[in-house]
């Protein structure tokens, strides 16, 4: 598998989450960025251009929800692919993260840690 | 409140009619009295004029028309003072029966048997924002106008009051339910508030004489119930944090665990895994029967295969399929062709209760089995299982929130009774239905349906 080299931005708050999320990932052998709100995920996301972002809804300073209408509005920015991990998994919520041009949305604690690292790998072999 | 009106009119009905009689009695007297008093009064004259003592004994005969007057001016006194008396007491209950109607927390509108407004308490007059001169004589049905939930006006024919004014059988009182309620509208806005309502007809010998309603502005309860359901929410998503990160710490400690690690510490960390596997399921329960409760549980059908969906469940059970040695039967190729339309979450969540439960409540070596049959009006799931089965009284109670039968309880403690709750709700929202049949210490086999949307 040819992941080396391969960025992925974490935007998590939760530092068990934002741990994990390190360990399983750079176990597949990607490069992870960690950032602790949204506006932290912006600064990165312009710094190290990944090819992915994960981020989280409810988080400090700036939430993933207005996060994403950003980096969805920003032409720099708007082709990494965004998927959404939380663990607000109520309808409107999965709607709206859609609806503001999220490319998937995965509720942690209905997901294992393997289903999570195949749905990366669909947006980032 | 029914025998308000009632007990009013037949009151003073009966009282006028008593007094009829009364009076007509005294006067009678009275007339009589007079008669024989200028009769009486004749003779007297003759008496003193011509001194004869002929007409003593006619003069003494006279006398008892006197008595008869004096008797009858008694009688006709009394009477007034009794009919002052009882008007005084007629005054003091309508007083009084006005003063409970208007300090009732509840509103209360009366009607006659046509349905015009009749009564109006000042309860009801603040909730409708207008006065009982300005709703006087109109009808009740356009001024109860009811809304549920969506907003939908209810249509007159199924407003719940035709019942009671076409005295059906069932045009007891009825009492709703706490969840049953309607939407009322303020008289001549836009606004509308929570209410429950209650109705009872007003019968007098047999015949409809008008409906009593009351009701209850509950605009603070759903406040309330509102607050509980974020409460419910706020505390399951905060509590899902955690667990998830429980889940995958495990996970990732599972991948690492090879060979070198003892028997005790792999069963102890699978140990872990499942409870924590359970938490995450009954905080997933309790914020879906908390979401079921408001109404706010999205149907959204999209084309499905169902056959992956059930294997993915099955996967999901494969450390407790394991452990009680399980034999889990499914033919995924033979029904890989079938696809429905339905809700794909709600979908597995309903197989992920049936199976969890028919795994969960089997026996050591038991068996599971899956199968799907298709007509043309619908799909059936079958689970079938060997576990303990439902005792015979509790199968009624099966789908009610909260309800654990008495032999679940015994056999796993866990489970919060919230599963075929959901099910069933499900189910029934996308226009299905679920049954089952069991028999104590054999087993139990749900089906659940999904109808063929063309």
């Amino acid at each position: 598998m040819t992941t080396k080299g391969r960025k992925i931005l974490v935007g998590e708050d939760d530092k068990n989450y934002a741990n994990i999320f390190r360990l399983k990932l750079e176990k597949e052998g990607y490069t992870v960025f960690l950032a602790n709100n949204g506006k932290e995920v912006l600064e990165i996301a312009k710094q190290e251009e990944p090819q992915l972002i994960l981020l989280d809804i409810i988080m400090p300073i700036q939430n993933g929800f207005d996060t994403l209408k950003i980096l969805k509005s920003d032409p720099d920015l708007l082709h990494i692919p965004v998927i959404m991990v939380s663990n607000l998994g109520q309808d409107e919520d999965v709607n709206k993260a859609k609806k503001l041009g999220a490319s998937d949305y995965l509720i942690k604690a209905n997901t294992s840690i393997q289903e999570m690292v195949e749905k990366v790998r669909n947006y980032i072999r | 409140m029914r025998s308000k009106p009632k007990g009013r009119f037949s009151f003073q009905a009966k009282d006028i009619r008593e007094h009829i009689g009364l009076m007509t009695v005294s006067f009678l007297m009275v007339f009589i009295g007079l008669w024989g008093i200028s009769g009486f009064a004749e003779r007297a004259i003759l008496f003193l004029v011509y001194f004869n003592p002929d007409l003593t004994k006619e003069l003494f005969s006279s006398i008892s028309a006197v008595f008869v007057f004096v008797g009858s001016m008694l009688l006709t006194v009394q009477a007034f003072l009794i009919i002052r008396h009882e008007k005084e007491l007629t005054e003091e209950k309508q007083k009084l029966e006005e003063a409970l109607l208007n300090s009732i927390g509840d509103g209360i509108i009366a009607t006659d048997e046509k349905g015009k407004i009749i009564f109006m308490n000042p309860q009801a007059e603040r909730s409708f924002l207008c006065t009982f001169i300005e709703c006087r004589g109109h009808d009740i049905f356009d001024f109860l106008e009811l809304y549920d939930e969506k907003d939908r006006k209810v249509s007159r024919s199924t407003h719940p009051l035709q019942k009671i004014f076409f005295l059906k059988e069932d045009a007891h009182p009825f009492a709703m339910k706490p969840k049953d309620f309607f939407y009322l509208k303020k008289e001549g806005t836009q606004k509308k508030f929570p209410a429950s309502l209650n109705a009872a007809p007003v019968i007098v010998e047999g015949v409809l004489r008008g409906v009593v309603v009351a009701f209850r502005d509950i605009t603070k309860e759903k406040e309330i119930d509102e607050m509980k359901s974020s409460f419910i929410s706020v505390a399951a998503h905060q509590l899902r944090t955690p667990l998830g990160s429980i889940r995958w710490n495990i996970e990732m400690l599972m991948e690492e665990m090879d060979s070198s690690f003892s028997e005790t510490v792999s069963s102890v960390v699978q140990n872990i895994y499942e409870t924590n596997k359970r938490m995450v399921e009954m905080v997933d329960d309790l914020l879906n029967a908390s979401r079921l409760e408001d109404g706010k549980v999205e149907n959204r059908p999209e084309h499905v295969l169902i056959a992956p969906i059930i294997q993915s469940v099955i996967q999901d059970f494969v450390p407790e399929i394991q452990k009680f040695e399980l034999t889990v039967l499914f033919e995924v190729k033979k029904y890989m062709p079938i696809e429905v339309v339905v809700d794909p979450k709600r979908f597995r969540d309903v197989l992920q209760n049936l199976v969890g439960n028919a795994i969960r409540y089997n026996t050591v070596h038991g068996s599971v089995s899956i199968d799907i049959t298709n007509s043309e009006k619908e799909v059936i799931v079958t689970i079938s299982d060997t576990g303990i089965g439902i005792p015979e009284g509790e199968k009624e109670k099966l789908f009610s929130r909260f309800f654990r039968a008495s032999n679940a309880l015994l056999h796993s403690t866990d489970g919060c009774g919230l599963g075929l709750f959901i099910v069933k709700s499900y189910v029934e929202s996308w226009g299905g239905r679920v049954w089952f049949e069991s028999a104590e210490q054999k087993g139990t086999t749900f089906h659940f349906s999904v109808p063929i949307i063309k």
